[in-house]
């Protein structure tokens, strides 16, 4: 009854702190960053003759990359609340059996529920540090500016600002989860992920002067003594902790046949992590699925199919207005298996996918100056994207109803803002 | 007469022992259980299959305390072979995890003799 107090006393926990966040305009918030990059005014540069603004998909259209984001934040993939020991009761013989031999997946959902009134706690820690945005280098994303001002000189507007830019944004998720088993085949769970996110940005921008290449008093920046210069380092950085956006699950087996289990569930995403600090999508997410294990022995494959089901978000809007935007709804799979090598070991490979409908990307291409040169630049742009990821981990149980798990996520494709690795380690105990 | 009435006598005696039997070995059973001892379970519920066997070791393995109880519901059924108790069969146990959930149902338990004394054959569920 207690354990029933307690998940009662967390759930309540839960829906109030979904409805403290609002949403805050700030210019301290990473959300903030990149359109702040080059100062309030973006790309202007000091000259005192005309004014000198310069524009480009990446600054103007900087609500793509927190659009990303935001869609990332959405689908990072949690450990599974599915507890690592499963039960159920066999009443021809009168005995509990343990319903799997193996400890379960880490990153996928298996069929099996935990029991009737048993419970489940755990714990993970996960660090994401995106380097690509469907395979171009956050390292050295490249971007021309062109000038904007309708200076009636059609050749000062030949002039460009070409910037390389080193986008750093890193993830830690700390996620405590609960699970407890409402009946023997409906479970509830909580995950409460703890959020760390930083950004920095580094562009190096460099003036080409096509248009008034004999004359560098037209376009120029000014270095720190005040001097003209046709280069800049322009940077930027900041960083945020807090509740992310806070899953909320119930999961039913339907159906026990011999060959396999069939279970159905709904993940309801609550919008409770600051989206403007990229801790939160900033949107409710809504994803029914279907977990599919199989029951044999030692190895138990398992299938997951879920729609992800996305509100809107100010990430996806205008952060600036605070306008909301329909973040990107998603069809996500999973697909592998687990094994119980031993009594104490079980293994767990998958492969994780997404098909992101409506997403943001990017594509490279090329700029061509009036005079012919040519500079790398990057286009925002709608797409399906394609996400597959590979996951191997494995669990532990040094003693009692422990478990340590270990997982590393390894990226299988380009598509979206990715991550090459992210490991995972985590424990978990049932009561 | 005297025939009649020590027929009738020697077929109580023999009710009486079936009976006798019965009891006995539902206590068995209870004691095999709560006592998480497989050979025990085995000797009084010899046509146990091997995935069955095994099923009762890993639970006794789990279970740290078991504790059975079974209530007939009204008199067994004795036959010629052996006999069929309906009753209610409840089943209290605690794991390193604490208590597992009370288990409760109504089930047949069907017996054979075997010798001067009853074994389970079957046992199969009657309904709540």
């Amino acid at each position: 009854m207690s354990r029933i107090r307690f998940f009662i006393l967390l759930s309540v926990c839960v829906g109030g702190m979904a409805q403290t966040q609002a949403p805050a305009n700030s210019a301290t918030k990473l959300a903030f960053a990149i359109p702040n990059l080059f100062g309030p005014d973006g790309l202007t540069l000091p000259n005192p003759n005309h004014l000198a603004h310069f524009d480009s998909d990446f600054q103007n259209n900087f609500g793509p990359f927190n659009s990303a984001i935001g869609s990332q934040l959405t689908s990072l993939p949690l450990p599974s609340p599915a507890a690592g020991f499963t039960y159920s009761f066999d009443p021809a013989l009168g005995v509990y059996t343990r319903s799997a031999q193996s400890y379960g997946p880490v990153l996928a959902e298996r069929a099996e529920t935990i029991g009737k009134e048993k419970f489940y706690a755990g714990f993970s820690f996960q660090h994401f540090r995106f380097g690509t945005l469907d395979g171009v280098d956050l390292r050295n994303f490249a971007s021309v500016f062109k000038h904007t001002q309708t200076t009636p000189d059609p050749v000062i507007k030949q002039d460009l600002i070409t910037t390389s830019t080193f986008v750093n944004t890193q993830l830690d998720q700390s996620t405590a989860f609960f699970t407890y088993g409402l009946t023997d085949r409906i479970d509830v769970s909580v995950a409460l992920p703890l959020v760390n996110a930083s950004l920095s940005v580094v562009s190096n921008a460099t003036i080409q002067r096509i248009g008034t290449a004999n004359d560098p008093t037209i376009h120029y920046f000014r270095d720190s003594n005040g001097n003209p210069t046709a280069q800049k380092q322009f940077s930027i950085s900041g960083s945020a902790s807090g509740l992310g956006d806070v899953l909320a699950r119930v999961k039913g087996t339907v159906l026990k046949t011999k060959p396999a289990w069939l279970a159905l569930g709904l993940d309801v995403r609550l919008p409770t992590g600051d989206a403007y600090n990229f801790l939160g999508s900033g949107a409710l997410g809504l994803k029914p699925f279907i977990a599919i294990s199989g029951r044999s022995n030692r190895i138990t494959p398992h299938l997951n199919l879920g729609y992800q089901w996305n509100d809107s978000s100010p990430l996806a809007g205008d952060i600036f207005t605070g306008t909301k935007g329909h973040l990107p709804n998603q069809f996500e799979y999973a697909v592998g298996f687990d094994a119980g090598v031993s009594k104490r070991f079980s293994f767990a490979a998958d492969v994780l996918g997404q098909e992101i409908f409506h997403a943001q990307g990017v594509a490279p291409s090329t700029f061509t100056a009036a005079n012919g040169a040519q500079f790398a630049d990057n286009n925002f742009i709608r797409e399906t994207a394609n996400i597959v990821n590979g996951s191997l981990g494995f669990k532990v149980n040094p003693i009692s109803t422990l478990l340590v798990s270990f997982n590393v996520l390894v990226q299988m494709n380009d598509a979206g803002l990715r991550s090459r690795v992210v490991p995972l380690v985590g424990f978990s105990y049932s009561f | 007469m005297n025939a009649g009435r020590a027929e009738e006598q020697r077929k109580a005696a023999e009710l009486s022992a079936a009976r006798k039997g019965v009891d006995e070995a539902l206590n068995r059973y209870r004691i095999a259980f709560e006592n998480r001892d497989p050979e025990a379970l085995k000797s009084i519920w010899p046509s146990l299959g091997r995935s069955e066997l095994t099923a009762f070791q890993n639970f006794f393995k789990i279970a740290r305390s078991i504790k059975l109880q079974l209530r007939p519901l009204g008199e067994a059924e004795i036959g010629a072979a052996g006999a069929t108790v309906r009753a209610r069969r409840t089943m209290a146990a605690t794991d390193e995890r604490g208590a597992l959930p009370t288990q409760d149902q109504t089930v047949n338990i069907h017996l054979r003799r075997a010798g001067n004394s009853m074994v389970i054959e079957s046992i199969d569920i009657a309904g709540k």
